[in-house]
């Protein structure tokens, strides 16, 4: 009898353990093909190995599904010796005139079909929709982790109307994912890489609209940024080196190993407890990415949220409380050798202003650079069309008849020995620089508002433990200790 | 006597009027000098319409505190402004409840200390203009 008892106890645990299982969401891809960028797609296949090595079944929904179709593009990588492939040796042949009459990169486009193993379905709304659904409703006390990768669009009212832009140029804002996600109690996170990605916070709140009371269900979840920025990434280069995104830092936080399998220089493990968090990976981001990413946590969502009015203007003195924020906020300070002094804010400020107007130089370089390259492509394309007249009118049938008879390569050729073409292609190469160089100058000065943000959460933190209620800082608890769970969490 | 008190009347409410703006420009101000301007910040990442919202949160929340700083000042202008010996020192109690507030509405008074010192700085100034102004008619 007390045997039976005890297998019907263990009967009674396993069940109680196999109906909470972990599941991840993963949805990626573009809006179209245009938009369906080949690092988005990297990104997801590799955030999906990440995922399934910690144990988690992962559900994958990119593109257009399991459709053959061409949905994803990427850039061919100029050194490629991929001669044997005859769009390859055609499209070197054809490099000046794409130069000249085109774009350099349109010339290195590729399409394709997707190669995401393990695809359930397409991300177009009308089909994602009801699929998250089913998914939520067949599990309804599983935890979910939800990751999307692909480009969102910024709302012009309130945050929770930001989109995840899904194929075939349809939409899900912030707030029906929040009401697809009543149907289920079980706790949700989250991670959105995508542009404005950060109105995905409200998904955490009971009325997505406004307001400071957190749902029922735990929802927390990490945003490469705010509501009202656009993220970094969305790179049609598939050279994973000059990824910079936030997935790129936070999903190699969370395995140990960045995306070319190499093991990370530093321990993201801060608390030593052997799991690595999401919140770990989160604050190792923050303080590793040199990106233009100014990303967030919904514990951080909920600090600016929260701060009262009369907080919210007055002026505080220059000091850090001892945090987190205020340690992030060191080491960052001291990576970028702001002098830590009585008046670090200042320093900050001065270097923004230096990386600022070295974006100003830059642009006006590049006007001059842009007006130059107007003038060279003009003399030259007058030279060509003198030559060949059909030129002049692409799509038209003497076109047609001249790219039959080879005479496009014809056109390349003598491009080639031009000596105005060598200008042309330097000037290019010097304006690709320079777009470089401003990105640059980008990242630099988001590292600046990184610290601003790092000096202002330390306070804000200080200020919800001295001023907030205890409503405010129970609320403010759950969310971190959401937060500060590994990926999975049934495991 | 009637006339001072339509004064007064005149005063309290553009003290009450001034108040919250004052105390948003001047802890702006700070700020700005002192490089932790989180609040120009935000004008610049942020949608101006998310300031301007907190902006009038802030007028309408703070809404009652200016009627008590408007009722504080009339008072001031009654008791003090027509003596003429204390007259000099009129409008005193402006920052000083200014100050008084910083110990009422934060738990480390000395951190804010500056911006409400200034802010009721600032309303002394403009209490004293008004004061001056409505002497002045009167001699003339």
């Amino acid at each position: 009898m007390h045997r039976l008892r005890l297998y019907c106890l263990m009967l009674a645990l396993l069940a109680a353990s196999v109906a909470k299982a972990d599941q991840a969401v993963l949805i990626g891809g573009g809006y179209n093909i245009n938009g369906s960028q080949g690092q988005i797609e990297l990104n997801v296949r590799w955030v999906q190995d990440v995922l399934k090595r910690s144990g988690l079944p992962v559900v994958t929904f990119f593109t257009d599904g399991n459709d053959p179709a061409p949905d994803v593009h990427f850039q061919q990588i100029e050194t490629s010796s991929d001669t044997d492939n005859p769009i390859e040796e055609l499209s070197q042949k054809l490099e000046p005139v794409a130069r000249l009459f085109d774009n350099h990169q349109s010339n290195l486009t590729r399409y394709r079909d997707h190669a995401v193993p393990d695809v359930k379905g397409s991300t177009q709304s009308d089909k994602l929709k009801p699929a998250l659904l089913e998914l939520l409703d067949s599990a309804p006390e599983d935890p979910t982790l939800i990751v999307y990768n692909g480009h969102g669009k910024q709302s012009e009212s309130t945050p929770d109307k930001v989109t995840m832009e899904l194929w075939n140029d349809t939409q899900m804002t912030a707030s029906e994912l929040h009401s697809i996600l009543d149907n289920s109690k079980a706790p949700t996170r989250f991670v959105f890489t995508q542009c404005y990605s950060g109105g995905f916070h409200r998904l955490a709140y009971e009325n997505p609209e406004s307001g400071l009371e957190l749902s029922s269900s735990q929802r927390c979840g990490f945003t490469a940024e705010s509501a009202y920025r656009l993220a970094e990434g969305c790179s049609a280069s598939i050279d994973s080196d000059d990824y910079r995104d936030y997935t790129t830092y936070f999903f190699a936080a969370l395995s140990g190993y960045d995306r070319h399998g190499e093991i990370l220089p530093v321990d993201t493990d801060n608390n030593r407890d052997g799991k690595i968090s999401l919140r770990e990976a989160h604050l190792y981001t923050l303080e590793n990415a040199h990106s233009t990413d100014l990303s967030r946590s919904t514990s951080e969502d909920y600090l600016n949220t929260w701060q009262p009015w009369y907080l919210k203007w007055a002026a505080g003195k220059s000091g850090l409380p001892n945090n987190e924020y205020a340690r992030l906020f060191r080491n960052l300070a001291d990576r970028h050798d702001i002098v830590l002094n009585e008046n670090p804010a200042k320093n900050i400020r001065a270097k923004i202003q230096t990386y600022q107007s070295t974006m100003y130089d830059l642009y006006e370089k590049m006007h001059r650079l842009d007006e130059s390259l107007k003038s060279i492509k003009h003399e030259l394309m007058e030279k060509a069309t003198t030559k060949w007249p059909a030129l002049v009118s692409p799509y038209t049938a003497n076109f047609q008849t001249m790219i039959a008879s080879g005479e496009m390569l014809a056109v390349a050729q003598w491009l080639k020995e031009e000596p105005m073409y060598k200008n042309l292609v330097e000037l290019q190469m010097e304006e690709q620089n320079s777009i470089n160089a401003m990105l640059n100058a980008e990242r630099d000065i988001t590292q600046m508002q990184k610290l601003l943000e790092f000096r202002k959460l330390a306070k804000l933190k200080k200020q919800l433990y001295e001023y907030g209620t205890s409503q405010h800082i129970k609320d403010y608890e759950r969310l971190v200790s959401c937060e500060d769970q590994p990926l999975a969490l049934t495991k | 006597m009637r006339k001072n008190l339509l004064i007064s009347l005149l005063l309290g409410v553009l003290i009450a009027l001034a108040a919250w703006p004052v105390y948003v420009f001047v802890n702006v101000a700070i700020n700005y000098f002192s490089g932790e301007a989180s609040v120009i910040d935000l004008w610049v990442q942020e949608p101006k319409r998310n300031l301007i919202q907190s902006f009038v949160e802030g007028y309408k929340a703070s809404a009652i505190i200016a009627v008590c700083l408007g009722v504080v000042a009339a008072a001031d202008y009654l008791i003090f402004a027509s003596n003429r010996l204390l007259g000099y020192i009129a409008g005193i109690t402006v920052p000083a409840f200014c100050i008084g507030l910083a110990f009422i509405y934060h738990v480390n008074p000395i951190q804010v200390m500056l911006g409400f010192a200034l802010t009721g700085v600032l309303l002394w100034v403009l209490y004293k203009l008004v004061d001056i102004g409505f002497r002045l008619r009167r001699t003339a």
